[in-house]
């Protein structure tokens, strides 16, 4: 009885610790909307190091175009610090109904994660 | 009589004057610098930042700065402008080059425009006679930059009486200077369209 309680606890602790250790943010929390942009659905976020450079790409699916939604990458240090200051507001190159990549590469090798911008009119 | 008459006219032309001249003063208000701007379909910042941007994103994916094992050395020339619209290019590849100079992974040398500085600092260290030789620096040191950057900007416009639609195509090239090889070339294209 007591070994079969000790197993059972040991169990929870194993999975508590994992699911602790592999917290990868979701697309929700790795966007940030400003006003309303909810005709822009983000389907993917993924990013990569290209010569020590942090590579972003989202893909995006716009709904309609009725706004004018424009967008930017925002870059973050190991230490969840903003980098490199501001992007420049780019407007979005995708139609209505159509689906794209929005693409952004840091500045420069501080930039460890980063959040996609949206802001609409 | 006459007088008073006079003082009137004075008073109503001074009224009026105050009156045009509060009502046309200019409301000035800060705006965002990195916003996005829809004044009119002429070349404008948000063009200018769009096509930096792109350029510098797609040079430092270049087989030249992943394969160089030390940041390649270029030098940046004019940027021709083929549109019939005023452009100071200058500000694209000045923008472009401050990008690159930040991500350390490409070294600018002076460009033709700035090689006049260049003589005149030397010169005037080396030549004057006033200054430390052990701190002076020397003539004879400068490092020539292997490849140059350069290109172009060209639009096609097209109007109706209710829509104006112009197409922004900037293209750029990397060359080495000592091949003729174009190791590299990107173009960015914009539409803007205008309608009433």
């Amino acid at each position: 009885m007591f070994k079969k309680s000790l197993l059972k606890s040991g169990v929870l602790t194993a999975i508590l610790l994992i699911s602790a250790c592999n917290s990868t943010p979701t697309i929700d929390e790795m966007t940030v909307r400003m006003r309303n942009t909810d005709e822009v659905k983000i389907l993917d976020l993924r990013s990569i190091k290209v010569n020590n450079l942090l590579k972003a790409e989202a893909t995006i699916l716009v709904k309609s175009t009725k706004k004018s939604i424009s967008y930017r990458f925002m870059w973050i240090d190991k230490n969840a610090f903003q980098v490199y200051g501001d992007e420049a507001w780019k407007p979005l190159p995708v139609g209505s109904g159509q689906s794209g990549v929005l693409i952004g590469i840091a500045p420069g090798p501080a930039a460890e994660t980063f959040r996609l911008e949206l802001s609409s009119d | 009589m006459f007088n008073l008459k006079r003082i009137y006219l004075l008073a109503a032309l001074c009224v009026l004057a105050l009156t045009v001249g509060c009502a046309s003063s200019p409301s000035v208000k800060y705006g965002d610098s990195k916003g996005v701007e829809t004044v009119n379909t002429n070349f404008g910042s948000t063009d200018l930042q769009t096509i930096a941007e792109a350029m510098t994103r797609s040079l430092l994916e270049s087989h030249v700065v992943l394969d160089s094992r030390e940041p390649p050395r270029v030098t940046v020339y004019d940027v021709r402008n083929k549109t019939s619209e005023y452009i100071d290019t200058s500000a694209i590849t000045a923008k472009i080059r401050s990008q690159l100079t930040k991500s350390g992974r490409v070294r600018f040398t002076v460009s033709t425009s700035e090689m006049q500085n260049q003589v005149d600092e030397l010169k005037r260290q080396t030549q004057s006679g006033l200054y430390n030789t052990q701190t002076q620096t020397k003539m004879g040191n400068m490092n020539g930059a292997k490849f140059r950057v350069e290109g172009f900007i060209g639009s096609i416009v097209k109007q109706t009486k209710d829509v104006k639609d112009v197409f922004y195509n900037f293209h750029l090239s990397l060359i080495n200077n000592e091949t003729g090889d174009v190791e590299w070339e990107d173009e960015k294209e914009i539409r803007k369209t205008a309608t009433r």
